[in-house]
């Protein structure tokens, strides 16, 4: 079982950028009826979400995110150990954009950097792995980035996806701290549903080729190529409403803690309805779970950290919290951690 | 449960009473969708704590099929 323990380490500063650029899913455009995106509003929560222009990528905003937090912290670059990138929308198929991010933000040779192709559920892996890193006393910093431009792969002409991502980067910074007392992660994977959510072309199993790139129309209407992405929401849902609240309570259990010793519950931000649906079913008061998808959409693995520097920044650096963090998702991948956030410090919302 | 479940799809799809019957193939009414889905499925966990499978559901064409199916469950 992928349980793990940890000792006095900690989240100790995070920050996230998106792109300037705002579309708005109740603006009339050519594809959706007014019904049609209403109707995705009303069931996911999503109203607005950040698009990444064409010369813009994940790494860019992560980029953007982790120079403001070692500026602001007044970092020495030296102290970061270890580079984490998790994305799947890299800037190249190879190498790794976490090593390129190194040389970028001026990190030392002697620091490991590499990436992790994983969505939904990768802030809490990253964190897991981070916090990890940390109990050797040789690693003084883990710099996390989590960076997703999911606008570019998925067709605006699809009517189960067209309307719910969106574009941002983030920063964490990790490090061994006395006050952080206890944290308790979880991490799954069901390899059986991995059709659930996909790219089918594009990588070796099925290359890119001419007829790779043709759009296509399908039954409901919806366009898109075989080089776009597509997701199966209903079982999505199956998914989500089942196993997600079984990892809590597993989380829960391993802690010895309950519901109500969790101040925030911070969940990725994907669907609303669903969450809230997750919330009220195990007894979680709504005032404890903020959102931040009506602004920015479904960012994948970036969603729970954009949701604290954009809904707690003022909350986070100055009361000590225990949070529950749960990402679920492609793969199908889903994790869940209980830790104290400790007054870290969280940067401004940053725009580029 | 029957009459809890059409009550159910009254309140869901913001239907007069009486206009649900037991016969109905609920996917042929106008107001079925995705959310409609998610809505029914969600009311039934928290109503009787248990998620029908997708490919159970699919199985069940009327209101009167869906009311049996919880009713052996």
């Amino acid at each position: 079982m992928a349980i793990f323990k940890y000792s006095e380490i900690g989240i100790t500063g995070i920050s996230a950028a998106v792109p300037k650029e705002k579309n708005n899913n109740l603006t009339p455009n050519d594809f959706f009826t007014e019904k049609e995106a209403k109707s995705v509003v009303k069931m996911t929560g999503i109203k607005e979400r950040r698009v990444a222009p064409s010369n813009i990528c994940a790494s860019d905003l992560c980029y953007a995110a982790a120079e403001q937090l070692i500026m602001e912290m007044a970092i020495d670059k030296n102290m970061i150990d270890v580079l984490i990138f998790i994305s799947q929308t890299p800037d190249y198929r190879m190498p790794a954009t976490g090593i390129i991010l190194q040389h970028r933000l001026g990190l030392s040779k002697s620091c490991a950097a590499f990436d992790i192709n994983i969505g939904c559920s990768g802030y809490v892996y990253g964190l897991c792995l981070a916090y990890s890193f940390c109990k050797q006393k040789t690693i003084n910093k883990v710099l996390l980035l989590n960076g997703e431009t999911r606008t570019k792969v998925y067709s605006f002409k699809d009517k189960s996806t067209g309307l719910l991502f969106g574009d941002a980067g983030a920063a964490t910074l990790i490090e061994r701290n006395k006050s952080a007392g206890d944290s308790f992660f979880s991490m799954n994977a069901d390899g059986s549903r991995y059709h659930f959510i996909m790219i089918p072309a594009g990588g070796y199993r099925y290359p890119s080729s001419p007829e790779t790139v043709k759009e296509k129309v399908f039954e409901d209407g919806s366009i898109r190529t075989d080089e776009q992405g597509i997701m199966d929401g209903s079982g999505v849902f199956d998914f989500t409403i089942q196993d997600v609240p079984q990892d809590i309570i597993r989380v829960l259990n391993v802690s010895g803690r309950s519901i109500n010793d969790i101040d925030i519950f911070l969940f990725h931000q994907a669907n609303k309805f669903i969450t809230d649906h997750i919330a009220k079913k195990m007894g979680i008061p709504l005032e404890k779970v903020p959102y931040s998808l009506d602004k920015f959409g479904n960012t994948s693995s970036v969603s729970i950290p954009l949701n604290m520097v954009s809904e707690l920044s003022h909350q986070l650096p100055n009361e000590a919290k225990t949070v529950l963090m749960t990402g679920f998702g492609v793969g199908l991948s889903w994790a869940t951690c209980l830790l104290n956030l400790t007054r870290p410090y969280i940067s401004k919302l940053i725009e580029i | 449960m029957l009459s809890n479940i059409i009550k159910m799809f009254e309140e869901i799809l913001e239907r007069d009473t009486g206009t649900i019957n037991a016969q109905d193939e609920f996917r042929e009414y106008e107001e079925w969708d995705s959310l409609a889905y998610l809505s029914v499925i969600a009311k039934i966990d928290d109503d009787y704590h248990f998620v029908i499978p997708r490919d159970e559901f699919q199985k069940i064409r009327t209101i009167e099929d869906l009311a049996n199916y919880l009713e052996n469950k």
